[in-house]
């Protein structure tokens, strides 16, 4: 992932309404800061964090992790290269956030400050360019929603492993667990009876 | 009809509604009728453009995504809603799911194109498509945590709560692919539910 292919994809989707929005869409992608290495462990979005800062992923590996009403590790989302990262709750529900975005690789990203996304948001045109960001928003959450519901936990571990092999690596086996909706003695047991061949 | 779909319109654009009142009127006026559905018809199937936002008159609909061979209910729709299908209306691709009618219905839309052109012509941007997908990204965020956090029987419940059509809608088998559980556990969660 390059900096660059965060232009092509946003040109890649409105292109039958190009040159109109060309001009708005190089100003938003060059309004995103440099690209920053964050070591792992960082956190992107805090609990109860209200801010939207928008974040673009170019290398690594982020998880958005909460806890249950029972204090049980939940993994709502993961998010990989070729990703936008937003505070989904604050976005959804203009709540503060529920949960924590944290790096568990090292991660490069770009960031675009919630007040310049704010003064975006006021500009003709650009809703239409932040619907495609939604569209990404979308695919992402959806594609999780369903392998939840197709696969057997089983089958979603086997598939992150021939799909996302990183998330294999960078996942604890706690965080694997809970990303699979099962607990970690079902999930140790899984693996102890169906171990994917390597 | 139309004052059904335009009820069902104006909470889509919010605090802004109001000031595009006439925009949603003309979008509303737009729908007329595509088919009348039996049970078992579908409405769509995978691999079509339906690039429209539906109205679904008295009856009730199911959405279905395969896998495997097997069907899982992702999703009702309930009478006198609005509904799409996300891939082709939102994502701009071809459908990949099955919109099946379990209970009959008027089926009734708008094509995609047509709402482009009403909403440049009203000013209303792009608030409805933005509106429509965040509704779709909570949706698939809730089921998500639903399906990872919720037990068998808590899941039903909820469902239950939210969709009380469900039970007289869909198949056992599809309700127990619905909350990703299995048969028995289903007819355990039904019996629960039921003594308590």
């Amino acid at each position: 992932m390059r900096e660059g292919d965060l232009c092509t994809l946003l040109r890649h989707k409105l292109a039958d309404r190009l040159p109109e929005l060309s001009p708005l869409i190089d100003e938003f992608c060059a309004a995103f800061s440099s690209p920053q290495v964050l070591p792992k462990k960082t956190v992107l979005i805090r609990l109860d964090d209200a801010s939207t800062h928008l974040h673009f992923i170019l290398d690594g590996t982020v998880l958005e992790l909460g806890e249950d009403d029972r204090g049980q590790l939940t993994v709502n989302q993961d998010y990989a290269p070729g990703e936008f990262v937003f505070n989904f709750h604050r976005h959804l529900t203009r709540l503060p956030s529920k949960t924590v975005y944290q790096c568990v690789t090292p991660t490069r990203i770009l960031t675009m400050d919630q007040d310049v996304l704010e003064s975006f948001q006021k500009k003709d045109g650009f809703d239409e360019v932040f619907f495609v960001i939604q569209q990404h928003l979308l695919t992402q959450v959806r594609a999780h929603f369903q392998h939840l519901l197709q696969l057997s936990p089983i089958q979603h571990y086997i598939w992150i492993f021939h799909h996302k092999p990183w998330l294999v690596e960078a996942l604890t086996r706690n965080q694997m667990a809970a990303f699979l909706g099962i607990s970690r003695a079902t999930f140790f047991r899984l693996l102890a009876k169906h171990a994917p061949n390597e | 009809m139309i004052g059904q779909v335009t009820h069902q319109l104006v909470p889509l654009f919010g605090s802004q509604a109001p000031a595009l009142k006439s925009g949603i009127s003309a979008l509303a006026a737009q729908f007329e009728l595509i088919t009348q559905v039996s049970a078992g018809e579908q409405v769509w199937v995978s691999g079509e453009e339906k690039p429209i936002l539906y109205f679904n008159g008295d009856g009730i609909l199911a959405e279905f995504s395969s896998h495997q061979r097997s069907m899982f209910c992702q999703r009702i729709i309930p009478p006198n809603t609005l509904f799409w299908s996300e891939s082709s209306f939102l994502l701009w691709q071809k459908t990949d799911t099955y919109m099946r009618c379990k209970k009959a219905s008027k089926i009734y839309g708008v094509s995609g194109h047509k709402v482009r052109e009403i909403t440049a012509q009203y000013g209303m941007g792009y608030i409805l498509a933005n509106t429509l997908t965040k509704m779709d990204i909570a949706s698939y965020r809730n089921r998500s945590k639903d399906l990872c956090l919720l037990l068998p029987v808590d899941r039903l419940r909820k469902t239950i709560q939210s969709s009380p059509q469900i039970l007289s809608s869909i198949s056992r088998d599809e309700l127990a692919k619905y909350l990703r559980i299995s048969r028995s556990s289903l007819f355990r969660a039904i019996n629960s539910l039921h003594n308590a």
